[in-house]
Formats: C-alpha cells, structure tokens, sequence
C-alpha cells in the first residue's frame, strides 16, 4: 500500500470486519459474545495483507471485503474441524440420563482444568505435603536450614567448592540430618 | 539313617545407627528396643580393648545417637541388670511431638478446606 491509512480507511475496515464476523458468527450458530473475536481474526488476517493493496486496482474497501471472505471460509473451516473432533459441552449441562448430576459433579478435582495447567489440584495432598515438610523442618537443626537452602540449589561437591564450609563439615551435617529425618519417620527416597 | 543336621540360624546384624533411626521413625508410642547388651561404659573405651575398633566406633556412635534422641525427647533410656556388668540398654519411644506452630496449622487447613 503506497498511501497511508486514513481515519476514513480505518472506519471502513472497521464496518467491513463487523458485518463480515457477524455473518461469519451466525453461519457457525456462535454466541454474540465471540464475534468480537472474530473480528479480531479478520482484522489481524487483513493486517498482514495490507501491503499488497493496489489503489489503482480497486478501493481499500473492496480489498478489504474480498481478504476478509476468504479469512472467513478459512476461519469457519478451522472452526468446523474443531467441532468434528471434540463435543463441547457445559459442566452444568446434565449428564445423559440423570436428572439431577451435572457434568461438572462427575469430574473430580484432579481431572479439573487446573491440573492441565499443571496447578496442584488436590487440596489434601497439598495439605499433607505441607505437614510432610513442617515435620521434616522441625526434626532438622535451625543451623542446618541455610545448609538445606544452599542443598537446593548445589551438589554437595558444588556447595563445597564455593568454600562456604568445610566439606567434611557439610557431608558429616548432611549425614545427620538423614539421621534426624530417619529418626522423624522420613526415611531417604533414594 | 540319615540324620539332618539342623540349619543355622546367622545372628542378627548388629544395630547400627541409621537401623536405630529408622526404627524409631516408625515406632508407636511405647514400642522398646534393646540397643546394646553389655556394659557401655566398658566397652567403649579405648585402653580397655574389650572390642575391635569398628565395633567400639558403632557402640559408641549407636549409644550416642541413642542419648542425642533421649536429649531430643523422642525416647525414655532405660537400664535393665541382667548380672555383673551385664546390662540391656533399653530404648522406648515417646508420643512424637507435635511440630507445627499454633499460627501456622489454622492457615494450612483453612487453604485445605
């Protein structure tokens, strides 16, 4: 495109996207609410086309019209494939054959969307490894805590080279706090 | 006739001190142990000789771990005379203290809840 875009242009491609997602979103049966992100789509589709433009050709609006049916198909394409391959459903549509169960009081909380994300989802594990680690603190000396922090994040040998502690001293800490935590009923996993 | 000579039993592994931690990291309150048969004090000094060095070195470490728990509050040391000089050193659990802060526990089971 030779010519900067005007205030007039902007409008007209605004309008263009509105009605090209309002039409693209009633043949697909979406809800008012998505045709805002379908315009979004249409818009950022013509973006990367705007450089091809030829005034000479034909107007902006005409342009604008024909890259955005095109984006549509496309769109509507993505959108039926989409379908074909997952059903979606509501967690509060009602299980087939219940009257009363939803789906969302069949999912426990470990399937839920948040352990997709990789959020800890069990409360009550979260619980008990909170107790796990209270109880684990508790049995080791507070004058080995910076020793553990520093554990985290080294290898002993590494921890060791930093010259922070002697490393007889930190594998003879390292030897009793094992004990400790064997003693506290938290034996080693490896 | 044949006659079948009995198989031996091995004799117990002595214990050491990691086998005394986790024992204790799972015994109930009371459960007892005898962690030495002998007489301690003996047994571990050097001049006396009475036992090779790497043994002297796990009674000593074993009795030592033993007094660290008692100290910690974790077992009752309990002496039993059997005869002269003959002692069983008994170890007896304790109810595990509870570990966790009064402020800490109603926040940890509120985000539970």
């Amino acid at each position: 495109m030779s010519r900067p875009i005007t205030a007039a242009d902007l409008h007209t491609i605004q309008t263009i996207a509105a009605e090209e997602a309002r039409r693209l979103g009633r043949s697909l049966g979406l809800p008012p609410q998505d045709r805002d992100d379908l315009r979004h789509d249409l818009l950022a589709d013509l973006l990367s086309r705007l450089p091809a433009y030829d005034p000479t050709k034909g107007t902006l609006g005409a342009f604008a019209r024909v890259c955005m049916r095109h984006a549509a198909l496309r769109i509507g394409e993505q959108h039926r494939q989409r379908r074909r391959r997952a059903h979606t459903v509501s967690l509060d549509d009602r299980l087939p054959g219940s009257e009363d169960l939803t789906f969302a009081d069949v999912l426990t909380e470990a399937d839920s969307y948040g352990s997709w994300c990789g959020q800890p989802s069990d409360a009550f594990a979260a619980l008990e490894r909170r107790l796990d680690l209270e109880s684990a603190v508790g049995a080791i000396d507070p004058e080995d805590h910076p020793l553990c922090a520093a554990l985290s994040r080294h290898t002993p040998h590494e921890f060791g080279e930093q010259g922070t502690m002697p490393r007889m001293r930190i594998y003879r800490r390292i030897r009793e706090m094992r004990l400790r935590l064997l003693a506290a009923g938290i034996a080693s996993a490896a | 006739m044949a006659t079948c000579s009995p198989i031996p039993i091995p004799p117990p592994a002595p214990l050491t001190e990691a086998a005394f931690c986790a024992w204790l990291g799972t015994a109930a309150s009371g459960d007892a142990i005898i962690y030495h048969r002998g007489a301690l004090a003996r047994e571990t000094c050097p001049s006396l000789n009475l036992l090779s060095a790497d043994e002297r070195v796990r009674v000593a470490r074993l009795s030592s771990r033993a007094l660290k728990l008692a100290e910690a509050g974790h077992v009752h040391l309990v002496q039993r005379r059997r005869g002269f000089e003959d002692y069983d050193y008994v170890a007896i659990a304790r109810r595990r203290p509870r570990r966790i802060s009064p402020l800490l526990l109603p926040r940890i089971l509120a985000e539970a809840a």
